[in-house]
């Protein structure tokens, strides 16, 4: 698949996916249903029916309009605007008041810096120390494939190469050169979406 | 970035992870109840999709069924059959059939057929009558037919002329006792009247039934040969390059591909997956479009780019 699409692998996938592509099905739901759960929960007061409700409701109409999606940004991005919809339907429809927060992937550049992943802009404001756990983790849920899973292995749950190159089926020598690759992708788009050089991160 | 700076960076990574601690897990019943509804929804638009595509190539599978047992019937004799010559069918709407020599196939009015004809592919238009004589030899009726030979040296027979073909593709019409035939790539003979006429790629031949013959220079695309992209087998992504399923679409379409950038050039080597069969222009399309490329025609060019 990666082989296929250097620039934009989320393109391929969901033209697997719109040829019927079980497969590719399998790879979709694994690769975002997680992540775009932890978008919604913040947003709908963390009550994880409505969360579960506005999710499967946004990824309905996601692969409907699947021949759509153009590439232009990452599938998960795409995603979320389905998914903001249907929040904004659902308070609507409750006549309901939506939450007060402001989240960091809400902040224009923490969302650029996190779909580029290598952009150079600095946030406006800086973040507090109390809100970098969850830009890790916005870091770690977007992310390619399974790096963010596996920096959690390995950094969390303290698996070694060995045990990690289990888990995926893959050999060690390819989880080796993964780990290596998670590691990047992880600093490049912590230090966009942090603003400043990521070894002086607030650790 | 130096070792110490990677052990660095390594070490940093490794506390913010731990810092942020493991993210929430997502709740398994509601993972697969959503996945069950979010599948569903996908089968179902991924089953609209192929009803669409296959409502017409199922109606001339139908038809030409009807015709071939209507013809059998009409034109079987008490004198005992030829041993039947094989044909091998592949592909096209006529897919998963068997033709057989002296067989007999007419296309209703409006719609189109392919066959896998010996070495050869052969499309039929609409409104066509062939007998299928050999591997390589056939008699046209009436309609038209268009032979992409793969070097099969194909004898196209008819009430006006013989058309050889010499390593080609080439159409051949009859309509009210004149015939055309019209080369689009390599060179065919045109046996008429005692003569031979040469025709190359761009030629035309217009034949009377009085054995005169004209000769006109042709576009090797455009309107006069749709019927020709209409008629084309499905394609199957899977296992093949961008760069064979551009050469592939392109030759219907009587197009040079040109991988205009680097990004192009690229992506032409990289192999498809997928095991839905489509049209040649859908084919092509999903294959740009999961390649990050977009095509534009130029004169008789199909320029390949990247995607902006």
């Amino acid at each position: 698949m990666a082989e296929f699409v250097a620039e934009h692998p989320d393109r391929f996938l969901v033209a697997r996916m719109v040829r019927g592509d079980e497969a590719a099905f399998g790879e979709f739901f694994e690769g975002h249903f997680a992540p775009l759960f932890r978008f919604a929960m913040p947003r709908v007061a963390n009550d994880a029916q409505i969360a579960e409700d506005v999710v499967q409701a946004a990824l309905c109409r996601a692969v409907r309009k699947l021949s759509s999606y153009r590439g232009e940004a990452a599938l998960l991005t795409w995603l979320c605007t389905f998914c903001r919809h249907e929040i904004s339907a659902y308070f609507e429809k409750a006549r309901r008041v939506p939450p007060m927060v402001e989240l960091l992937d809400d902040i224009p550049e923490v969302r650029a810096a996190l779909e580029s992943l290598s952009a150079a802009d600095r946030p406006e404001a800086a973040l507090r120390r109390s809100e970098t756990s969850r830009l890790v983790q916005l870091v770690l849920d977007r992310l390619p494939g399974r790096y963010g899973d596996a920096l959690e292995w390995k950094y969390i749950d303290g698996l070694s190469v060995a045990e990690i190159a289990e888990r995926l089926n893959i050999g060690v020598k390819a989880a080796e050169s993964m780990l290596t690759r998670a590691r990047t992708a992880f600093r490049d788009a912590f230090t966009a979406a942090h603003g400043g050089r990521w070894s002086e991160a607030e650790v | 970035m130096d070792d110490m700076g990677n052990s660095n960076s390594d070490d940093a990574i490794a506390a913010l992870v731990r810092l942020a601690g493991r993210r929430p897990p997502v709740p398994e019943d509601a993972a697969r109840r959503v996945r069950e509804a979010v599948h569903d929804e996908w089968m179902e638009s991924i089953s609209r999709r192929r009803r669409t595509r296959w409502i017409g190539s199922a109606a001339v599978v139908a038809a030409a069924a009807v015709t071939f047992v209507i013809l059998q019937l009409t034109t079987s004799s008490p004198q005992p059959q030829p041993t039947p010559q094989r044909v091998v069918v592949a592909g096209g709407q006529t897919n998963g059939a068997v033709i057989y020599a002296n067989d007999v196939y007419e296309v209703a009015n409006g719609n189109t057929a392919s066959l896998a004809w010996g070495k050869a592919i052969l499309r039929l238009d609409g409104g066509t009558r062939v007998r299928i004589a050999t591997a390589t030899e056939l008699t046209l009726d009436r309609g038209a037919v268009y032979v992409d030979s793969n070097g099969s040296k194909v004898l196209v027979r008819t009430p006006i002329g013989n058309v050889r073909d010499i390593g080609t593709q080439f159409e051949v019409r009859l309509a009210a006792a004149r015939m055309r035939v019209r080369v689009r790539e390599g060179r065919v003979d045109l046996q008429h009247g005692g003569t031979t006429h040469s025709a190359a790629a761009g030629v035309e031949l217009d034949a009377d039934a009085q054995g005169g013959v004209t000769e006109h220079s042709i576009a090797r695309n455009g309107a006069e040969w749709e019927w020709v992209l209409r008629a084309a087998p499905p394609i199957h992504l899977d296992g093949r390059t961008l760069s064979e399923v551009v050469a592939s679409v392109t030759r219907d379409e009587g197009l040079k591909p040109v991988w205009f950038d680097q990004t192009a050039q690229n992506a032409a080597t990289m192999r498809l997956h997928g095991d839905v069969p489509m049209t040649p222009e859908e084919a092509l399309d999903t294959a740009l479009v999961a390649s990050g490329l977009t095509a534009r025609t130029d004169g008789d060019r199909l320029i390949i780019t990247r995607r902006k």
